[in-house]
């Protein structure tokens, strides 16, 4: 889907995109409950954070996924890298594909 | 957008605004948007910026339909009401802030008018009220009416002819006041302090007995609003100095003007 970004260089005017990745990013940026005007918006990162309770990994990524899912953002792969202190993860988005075709069996 | 005589000028909302952008979004650049899938993506978060600068001006628009309201109710109550009117007269002594009565006509005061004024005639200044007073009552009384009144000031007229307007000062009764509250067996909240409680009965006569008004004593201290420790108060007043007491109403003259000060006020417990 056509969303706006930031332009390039400063000075520039700003692109016009299709892509979801904009959406996704704001999407697990956002602290849950944190926006007035969009209180269901976004992910409840402090509650991984700050929960006495130790989760998994796999949790927390099953977890961004399905939100991104709520929000309409399709994410066909995802990638955990481990780095010296941290671990990264890498998700892929695409956007959502119709076909009204009939299928001939 | 709408307007309606009843309620005005009703602001468009953030959401609506919201949902226009988006249409014409989608219009501009052939997406499908719908409300949901537009929300969060970097195309709503840079017109929401511009949808609360539209917001800002609708409810300032809505603001100024509500000020135009006001303006033309006032307006016509000025219209429907001249000030020679007694209650215009009255309106008038209190926009220039006095506390004013009119005696009640009877047949016998045909063509006079009695005006009492609350003011204070031990006061420094009275020369300058009373002069005030007496220009007042010049521009808002008819021709062909006797003002009647202990208070006499002659006012000259702008062709030079000079007549005397009367007014009359209350009839200041000194009071003192008992009230008696009965201390709940069922309650859960704090009890006042007696100077608490004076003061609270000071203040809601100041605010609702005046001038022109009899002294209905049951209205100034209630249970629900003003005591909700107590199953009952009864607030007495005394004119004898405390031989006898009155919990009824005083129903006052015209001039009648009931006059205590805080110290005057005794507080029985039970």
């Amino acid at each position: 889907m056509i969303d706006i970004f930031p332009p390039s260089e400063p000075g520039l005017d700003l692109r016009k995109i299709d892509s979801d990745t904009g959406k996704a990013a704001n999407v697990l940026s956002v602290q849950l409950g944190s926006l007035n005007h969009l209180p269901e918006f976004g992910i409840d990162l402090d509650y991984f954070l700050t929960e006495d309770i130790e989760f998994e990994n796999e949790s927390f990524q099953a977890y961004m996924i399905q939100v991104l899912t709520d929000n309409g953002i399709n994410v066909s792969k995802s990638i955990e890298t481990v780095e010296s202190l941290y671990r990264k993860y890498t998700l892929s988005v695409s956007s959502n594909e119709s076909n009204s075709k009939l299928v001939a069996r | 957008m709408s307007f309606s005589k009843e309620q005005g000028y009703l602001p468009v909302s953030l959401a609506t605004i919201m949902d226009n952008i988006m249409v014409n979004f989608n219009t501009q650049f052939s997406t499908n948007y719908t409300t949901q899938s537009f929300q969060g993506t970097n195309a709503y978060k840079f017109y929401y910026a511009i949808a609360q600068e539209l917001q800002k001006n609708e409810a300032l628009t809505a603001d100024v339909f509500l000020n135009l309201q006001q303006y033309i109710i006032l307006t016509n109550q000025k219209i429907s009401r001249p000030v020679n009117t007694n209650p215009g007269i009255v309106d008038k002594f209190l926009e220039e802030g006095y506390v004013a009565s009119v005696k009640p006509m009877i047949l016998a005061d045909a063509g006079k008018i009695n005006i009492a004024v609350d003011v204070d005639d031990g006061a420094g200044d009275y020369a300058a009220t009373k002069t005030a007073i007496a220009s007042l009552i010049s521009q808002i009384t008819v021709g062909g009416t006797v003002t009647e009144g202990g208070q006499s000031e002659t006012i000259v007229l702008s062709n030079g002819q000079s007549f005397d307007f009367k007014f009359h000062l209350p009839n200041e009764i000194p009071i003192i006041l008992r009230l008696t509250t009965t201390l709940s067996e069922n309650n859960q909240v704090l009890v006042g302090s007696p100077e608490d409680v004076k003061l609270k009965l000071f203040t809601n006569i100041n605010s609702r007995y005046r001038l022109g008004l009899n002294f209905e004593p049951q209205k100034y201290y209630n249970i629900q609003d003003d005591a909700p420790w107590t199953s009952d108060v009864t607030l007495e007043w005394s004119d004898d100095a405390g031989s006898t007491w009155n919990s009824t109403v005083f129903d006052a003259d015209f001039d009648d003007l009931f006059t205590f000060a805080l110290d005057d006020i005794t507080l029985v417990e039970s």
